[in-house]
């Protein structure tokens, strides 16, 4: 409480309101832009903060990080492109609500479950820090391993779909998830002696790929247009809605709450867990994937619940755990500032102006948002010939900044003509881009574990955390498992 | 018997095999740990090759079962493979051009074909689309974000 | 979009133009390339150089970061650029180990070093609640029973320093790679691994805070801020790692330049305002001039080379 009641006095000042405003504004226009990462967008700004006072730089930075996890949405569910890694999850619902012509309210789902996440991500910093921080220390490599096949085990629950198809689609994810060095031993993998695939091929180019591109080209393909005019009106979710999003929020909440503070997993790996959690818990399952709107609210609320969680182990340690907060490390230094335990002890102001500068962002998060999405909206609405060339010509911008680099076009390219195959064959999506997401993840982890215990299985059983979260897997596998036999049976009989 | 997922378990068929050809003449340092470097791929090959196998089985039995003529999913599938093959063969076009012409230039290029293989007509608004579209990408991705787009070598 | 540019532009001019004196130079902007995305270790480096840099040569100084390909695409820009001192580039062992890994169209043999400005120290470090007192603790338990030992990058030179160390010691170690400093050192802290190897200014705040202790520095002698830590080289294992700064042209710089170059980076190192900012970035200074950089450069090639072959990482 005491925390909290310090922020107060600093409230009052307008010198912090004002580089939170630039800041969302800023990182909403970044996060949208497809390829311009959150961390490319506060990157930006970097230079420019050198001459700012202490403070208003690391405020600036932090609030565009909240208003690029939040942008990434808009071109997710607007155009089917993921302005960001994390937003590819809203992809999956979003898109879909659009195309029923509920744009207006997927936006707004997904502002509200932003702003939701943004308070609750300001939450966990300033009262939970050292808890979670502890629990941070807690993921050894088997825990992490154990969390990624948590997440690949979501895969045969698509029950909808064939089971072979999602195993391959899966797989395939994986595959493009090992090109590029060796986690352990350094040596080039499936890179033909190319060095632009040395650091591996950087997921934002496979989802917008196959999520935009392959849309494009499905769109090329039918002649007429079958698009639902939306409203240019931005809805937020009634009473009955809201009800219903509190769950899928929690969710969002609770899995940006830790993954934010644990390096390596990040925003994306947040919405896709808290996605496939939302779907897991459910009352309507079978609504994902076709405009549910708690397949939006799950990973926008954990997206944003990361912008302010992942703060912590920078804060508490002095370790960046993603590219976003290495930007915002890169802030503190030339100010002079080492986070780390004794930050609070030094210069306790610039953290608690810190804290300020995020309650201004979340706020102003949610007048921005709210301010610039009937254009947005408008400008969808465009007839068709000049709208996808549009897309087409941004995704081409967007994509070549990312590297300044024509040979990532190329391969976002290929994604979209797998992607386009995948969709004439009645592939699904979703399981290639977790595969994509965790395969890193699941093989550098396992490969460490049995490093660590000297090649003896028995340490994944060992490991608390790393149990408790492959026991869940493997009652969730052989549950969705006996569920679809016993529909084989009865369909049989 | 050509059914969808029949061509798809060929294809992926296909792929595993390419895939697990090159995780086994995957080299492996003398650093490398019991499950090694091509561990992981040769696993994920194998099993992409007996998904596929199995996805061919269920096809055809599938088909036996039902008696369905396969063709039928395929109704209309070439001429929309070909309307998409040509956005492609568009947006390769773009990426031979911007090296040549500089990205303000390719990109109203690209602007206008693609509008015009979408059925746009010739217009005033074509060209104000396309002109304006590309000011507006040059004004984001060069004047604010500060890019350095191809600039060509014809300029 | 009008906001952003409103708040950008005036910072812009107080930015892009640190200062131009009228001097002899031949050009008025430096372009200096990195490979490091903007906040990264060689990005800090250039940022902080070129504010001293640029009143000492008479020339704007801006910094462009060229990320992509590990180090390749800087390399490539660099190589293609025309030497009329108006293109550099930041060097550290990153832009060797690429030109070594992969068969990348330009490499280190196209561009020229320059010279050098820092050495960065590695050390070796352990939690403050592990049982080791010092490496030769670390050691006792790889021989009796098995080492953990982290680094943070599967192909550095870090994890070159402790391969290095454990075939001098004859020692059981498993070298576990991670994700980055971050990741090992949490796994440091939680007690998973016996040691990590971390540059200075990453461990800093840990180190402050007393929740890591140092045991030894791969650097060539002891260093200024932790006196009393032992060089592995004191206690009897030939491994030294210099993990260096500087930077490279293109080639075929003309002679008159290389000579301002190196009397401004020398004239720049004994700034006092400089001095007390990279000694609190503990970056050690290691001037080493344009000849003598060349053949440095190369023996880093073949001892680097030499290894990545022995361990079969290249063919």
């Amino acid at each position: 409480m005491d925390t909290i009641l310090t922020l107060l006095p600093d409230s009052l000042n307008f010198y912090l309101v004002l580089p939170a405003i630039l800041g969302v504004a800023w990182g909403i226009i970044g996060g949208s832009l497809p390829g311009i990462s959150p961390s490319i967008t506060m990157a930006l700004l970097l230079p420019f903060t050198y001459a700012l006072e202490p403070s208003m730089a690391i405020v600036l930075l932090a609030s565009t990080y909240v208003g690029a996890e939040y942008g990434g949405s808009i071109p997710a569910i607007l155009i089917r492109t993921p302005g960001t890694n994390a937003a590819a999850a809203s992809v999956l619902d979003g898109y879909e609500m659009n195309l029923q012509g509920k744009a207006g309210l997927a936006l707004g789902i997904s502002l509200y479950s932003g702003v939701i996440g943004s308070f609750v991500g300001l939450f966990f910093l300033v009262m939970l820090s050292q808890l979670l921080a502890e629990l941070a220390l807690a993921f050894t490599p088997p825990a992490y391993f154990a969390l990624g096949i948590l997440g690949l085990s979501v895969i045969v629950s698509l029950s909808d779909q064939s089971l072979v198809k999602g195993l391959i689609a899966a797989v395939l994810g994986l595959m493009i998830a090992t090109i590029g060095t060796d986690p352990v031993s350094g040596i080039s993998r499936f890179t033909f002696g190319v060095s632009g695939l040395l650091p591996g091929i950087q997921p934002i180019l496979i989802m917008v790929g196959l999520f935009a591109m392959s849309e494009l080209f499905k769109q090329a393909s039918i002649l007429e247009d079958l698009r639902v005019k939306t409203s240019p009106r931005i809805r937020f979710p009634e009473k009955k809605l809201r009800k219903r999003l509190i769950l899928p929020q929690s969710i969002g909440a609770l899995f940006g709450g830790f993954e934010g503070v644990m390096p390596g997993a990040g925003g994306t790996i947040a919405s896709f867990m808290s996605y496939n959690e939302a779907r897991r818990w459910s009352k309507s399952k079978d609504e994902f994937g076709k405009g549910s709107p708690e397949g939006i609210a799950a990973p926008e609320t954990a997206n944003n619940t990361v912008a302010g969680t992942s703060l912590i182990p920078l804060l508490s340690f002095g370790i960046p755990g993603s590219n976003s907060t290495a930007i915002l490390l890169g802030g503190f230094l030339v100010h002079g500032l080492i986070p780390g335990p004794m930050l609070f002890a030094r210069s306790g102001d610039v953290v608690t102006d810190l804290y300020a500068g995020l309650f201004f962002a979340a706020i102003a998060l949610f007048f921005i948002g709210y301010a610039i999405m009937p254009v947005c909206i408008w400008l969808v609405n465009k007839p068709r010939p000049y709208l996808n060339a549009f897309i087409l010509a941004l995704i081409m911008s967007g994509i070549y900044s990312i590297n300044n680099s024509l040979f990532d076009l190329s391969i976002m390219l290929v994604a979209g003509v797998i992607g386009y195959f995948m969709r004439v064959m009645k592939f699904p999506f979703l399981p290639t881009v977790l595969g994509l997401v965790l395969g890193f993840m699941i093989e550098s982890n396992f490969r460490r574990s049995l490093l660590l215990s000297g090649d003896d299985l028995s340490i994944f059983m060992d490991d608390k955390i790393s149990l408790m979260l492959l026991t869940f897997a493997v009652i969730f596998v052989f549950g969705s498992l006996a569920k679809r036999l016993i529909q084989v049976l009865r369909a049989g009989t | 018997m050509l059914s969808k997922d029949f061509v798809g378990g060929l294809i992926t068929i296909l792929l595993g095999s390419l895939y697990l050809f090159f995780a086994f003449k995957q080299r492996v340092s003398a650093l490398a740990d019991t499950v090694g470097p091509a561990g992981m791929p040769k696993f994920l090959g194998i099993l992409m090759l007996s998904l596929g196998v199995i996805l061919c089985v269920q096809s055809v039995v599938h088909s036996l079962k039902t008696n369905a003529p396969a063709l039928v999913e395929w109704q209309g599938e070439g001429k929309r493979f070909f309307r998409a093959f040509g956005l492609l063969c568009l947006a390769i076009v773009y990426l031979v051009l911007v090296s040549i012409l500089g990205y303000v230039l390719a990109i109203t290029v690209l602007l206008t074909l693609v509008a015009l293989y979408l059925g746009a007509q010739f217009s005033g608004q074509l060209a104000t689309i396309a002109i304006g579209g590309a000011a507006i990408l040059w004004a984001i991705f060069v004047l604010l974000l500060d890019v350095p787009m191809p600039s060509g070598i014809l300029l | 979009m009008k906001i952003k540019s409103r708040f950008i532009f005036p910072l812009l001019f107080l930015f892009c133009s640190f200062s131009a004196f009228p001097q002899n130079y031949p050009v008025d902007t430096i372009t200096m390339l990195t490979h490091s995305r903007p906040g990264g270790g060689s990005d800090v480096f250039l940022r902080e150089l070129s504010r001293y840099l640029s009143q000492e040569l008479g020339a704007t100084i801006i910094i462009k970061n060229v990320t992509g390909g590990s180090g390749a695409s800087a390399i490539a820009e660099l190589a293609r650029a025309t030497p009329d001192g108006s293109k550099f580039y930041a060097t550290t062992p990153t832009f060797i180990y690429t030109s070594l890994l992969s068969q990348p169209a330009y490499s280190y043999k196209d561009v020229d070093p320059l010279v050098n400005l820092f050495f960065d120290p590695e050390l070796i470090y352990t939690a403050a609640d592990s049982p080791f007192q010092s490496l030769e603790d670390v050691l006792d338990k790889a021989r009796n029973t098995r080492g953990l030992w982290g680094a943070a990058n599967p192909a550095s030179m870090e994890r070159q320093a402790l391969e290095q160390l454990k075939l001098a010691t004859g020692v059981n170690a498993a070298v576990i790679s991670h994700e980055g400093g971050g990741d090992l050192m949490i796994n440091v802290l939680n007690g998973t691994l016996d040691i990590g190897v971390g540059e200075a200014q990453e461990l800093q705040s840990q180190l402050e805070a007393g929740a890591l202790r140092l045991l030894a520095t791969l650097s060539g002698t002891r260093l200024e801020q932790f006196p009393e830590i032992p060089t592995v080289q004191e206690l009897g294992y030939e491994v030294v790692v210099r993990k260096f700064r500087g930077i490279a042209a293109p080639k075929g710089l003309p002679p008159e330049l290389i000579l301002q170059w190196e009397q401004a980076i020398q004239n720049v190192m004994v700034n006092p305002q400089y001095q007390a900012s990279y000694l609190a970035d503990n970056l050690r200074p290691n001037y080493i001039n344009h000849i003598e950089y060349q053949v440095f450069i190369d023996d880093f090639v073949l001892e680097t080379e030499s290894y990545l072959r022995s361990v079969g990482i290249i063919e």
